[in-house]
């Protein structure tokens, strides 16, 4: 779990191209500046690649903070 | 973007991203290995204006490309930033308002200011369509869905013809293609208009309107999607949720499929295919198995080759220069030439040939002192990693291929690579391989002869002056945009300019095409003259640098001071602007009496007067003027 956590936060860091300090204490991806569509679904796609898994349409509108995304992929692998 | 607290902030981001960055060859190559993995990384930092600063990233130019459509377009941004990249030009994009192609097109918006240089049009056939068309299959499929077609199609054409009028810019615009199964399933085939023949029709009509526009082109999208795979181009979950029609993927492959453009509009073209020999151009290496053992011929693997080999000649059929870069011993690469005739390479298809035992850096350098271009004009293709990885780290501005692991896939992956593409393309242009072929000819007999001034009379050089017409003005356009070394100006001049400049009284555009007894050299020098008060004005001169050394220069100044006398005028202006590659033209203006009368930061102006001075053609030179 901790460890799905720790690497859920590493793709937000690369996608946000921000140091993974300033990320820690994001949970819900509304709260990140600048947060938009687009990197919500660059998050998706990178989280995508980093785990080898994909979610569908209904998961990816669910997937709106680091909590329910390290959930649904603990789920998937 | 992030937004940075204060300047301090900014400027220490900025250092973390340019240590971070990849040499200009590295990026290179990442392009070249389709490595996803590294452009994503890269893709999702945006800023690359930095690059100016460092070393390792010589010559960088810039350029405005402008985005206009109807779908999400943002993803596209940084693909097309680290693809200009590649090439050495950074690059702004600009991306018009969401949804609103035709207001962007229309009024004065920011996808038409000036100092765009490249107007690219992202619309599908659905978007151009009304919705009692594209969503009911029966009409579409209907004689009233090719009507609706045809109108959708000259609407964006007169877009389009309307924006022409506002900007300079290249406009891309994209195919249309069928991005779903047809709704009538199996029972397509039978209906009396197809749903594929939609697209066909569309297709063909952008086309003739695009026609009528100078300087628009149509981005063949519907072909790289064909190539990609439209299950790997389509996301659906991008579209429905943010109406994004491409996966990343895709957007990388389309960002590499747009550098030729690019290239093109920035005089980056690469002009010469540098070869290895030994498991390049036959399999097997000839000084170990033998002339007669390496593979090459109509069977087996030794037809990847041969196919490889004549891929390279069709490019030297379109005017790229060719040149050989291997370690051999000479003998045997001769004679395997000669005995070997299912070669389809001959030794004189080759402007340079660099066969020896030093390192390829340093071949690459002598051909291109050898056939005189720029070292960014060399393109090298080697099936050795690490030699390519030598040369790489050696010399930046030599474009290093990397091959497909397989020689089959060698031919395609050549052609579709773009690197020697060209928007403007002439008769020319299309023989400079040969030409530059016939130029190690001529520099074998200059070796042999002793002076200069026997060696010139020896080629029994004839000069011909044509003022501009319909037949010249690609090759006018051609030279123009890709001369760098011999050129006063470097003015870019574009069609339109020329076409508009040349029906004035008040300028006189000349070129010159010379041949020898070698062959002929084509259309190798321009001049544009323009009369101003009590003087004329040289606003361009430049000569192909194979043509260089020869007493062209000169002849072309003879003809301005005529022209000039014709104009009823006696002071010929002219000003040296100086660039990074024009160091060969700095001295010309002096050294035939011109006066330098000021110097503007790089600029230097020029004034010669021909009451009292005469500017003379060379002696071995023969004139030939052509009327218009």
């Amino acid at each position: 779990m901790a460890e799905t956590k720790q690497r859920v936060i590493r793709v937000l860091a690369e996608v946000l191209n921000r140091s993974l300090e300033s990320l820690t204490e994001a949970n819900s991806f509304i709260k990140i500046p600048d947060w938009d569509s687009l990197y919500h679904l660059n998050v998706i796609l990178g989280l995508e690649k980093e785990f080898s898994i994909k979610f569908d349409i209904n998961e990816v509108m669910e997937i709106t903070s680091v909590d329910s995304a390290v959930a649904l992929i603990e789920n998937k692998i | 973007m992030t937004n940075h607290k204060n300047v301090e902030d900014v400027a220490v981001a900025l250092t973390q991203f340019t240590q971070k960055l990849p040499s200009r060859a590295q990026l290179a190559r990442i392009f070249e290995t389709d490595d996803l993995q590294r452009a994503r990384q890269l893709v999702s930092s945006w800023n690359a204006s930095p690059l100016a600063e460092r070393k390792d990233w010589p010559d960088t130019q810039s350029i405005t490309i402008a985005v206009c459509g109807f779908s999400t377009l943002e993803y596209l941004k940084p693909h097309l930033m680290w693809a200009t990249l590649a090439d050495g030009i950074v690059s702004d994009v600009i991306i018009g308002q969401y949804n609103q192609l035709y207001q962007d097109l229309s009024v004065q918006s920011r996808v038409s200011q000036p100092d765009v240089e490249v107007l690219w049009v992202w619309e599908q056939l659905n978007d151009l369509l009304p919705l009692e068309v594209s969503k009911n299959a029966d009409i579409l499929l209907s004689d009233r869905g090719i009507d609706a077609v045809n109108a959708a199609i000259d609407s964006l054409v007169h877009a389009i013809a309307s924006v022409r009028n506002k900007t300079g810019a290249l406009i891309l615009v994209n195919d249309f293609f069928s991005d779903r199964p047809s709704p009538f399933g199996i029972a397509d085939s039978s209906r009396e208009v197809h749903f594929e023949q939609i697209f066909r029709i569309a297709n063909d009509r952008l086309q003739k309107g695009l026609a009528t526009i100078t300087h628009s082109v149509i981005f063949p999208l519907a072909g790289l999607l064909r190539d990609f795979g439209l299950e790997r181009a389509v996301d659906r979950r991008l579209e429905l949720l943010a109406d994004c029609r491409f996966t990343p993927e895709f957007f990388f492959r389309i960002s590499r499929a747009f550098r030729p453009y690019v290239r093109s509009l920035k005089a980056a073209v690469k002009k010469v295919l540098v070869l290895d020999l030994d498991n390049t151009l036959w399999g097997g290496v000839v000084g170990e198995d033998g002339w007669d053992k390496v593979k090459i011929g109509s069977e087996g693997a030794g037809k990847a080759y041969l196919i490889f080999q004549t891929a390279a000649l069709e490019l030297y059929n379109r005017g790229v220069i060719l040149a050989i870069n291997s370690k051999n011993n000479l003998d045997d690469v001769k004679e395997l030439f000669e005995r070997r005739q299912e070669m389809v390479l001959k030794p004189e298809h080759f402007a340079s040939i660099r066969t020896n035992w030093q390192d390829k850096a340093k071949n690459c350098l002598e051909i291109a002192e050898e056939i005189n271009v720029g070292l960014d004009s060399l393109v090298l293709w080697d099936d050795n990693p690490a030699e390519r990885l030598f040369v790489r780290g050696s010399l930046n501005q030599v474009y290093v291929v990397e091959p497909p692991d397989d020689p089959a896939d060698w031919a395609d992956y050549l052609i579709r690579s773009g690197l020697f593409d060209s928007l403007q393309f002439s008769v020319e242009d299309a023989t400079r391989g040969q030409m530059y072929a016939q130029d190690r000819l001529r520099r074998q007999t200059a070796a042999a002869v002793q002076d200069m001034e026997s060696f010139l009379s020896s080629l029994e050089l004839e000069v011909e002056v044509q003022p501009v017409s319909e037949q010249n003005i690609p090759r006018i356009v051609s030279l123009l945009s890709r001369t760098n070394q011999f050129n006063l100006t470097t003015k870019r001049h574009t069609e339109q300019t020329i076409r508009d400049w040349a029906v004035r009284s008040d300028f006189r555009i000349t070129c010159y095409a010379a041949k020898d007894r070698f062959g002929s050299y084509g259309i190798v020098g321009v001049t544009i003259l323009t009369r101003t008060t009590g003087a004329t004005e040289i606003d361009s001169l430049l000569l192909s640098c194979r043509a260089m050394g020869k007493g062209i220069e000169k002849t072309m100044l003879s003809v301005i001071a005529g022209q000039t006398k014709q104009f009823g005028v006696k002071k010929i202006k002219a000003v040296y602007k100086k660039t990074k590659k024009n160091a060969s033209i700095k001295d010309f203006l002096p050294d035939n009496g011109f006066m330098l009368i000021a110097e503007d930061g790089d600029d230097k102006h020029f004034e010669f007067d021909l009451s009292q001075k005469e500017l003379v053609l060379p002696k071995h030179i023969t004139i030939k003027q052509v009327d218009k």
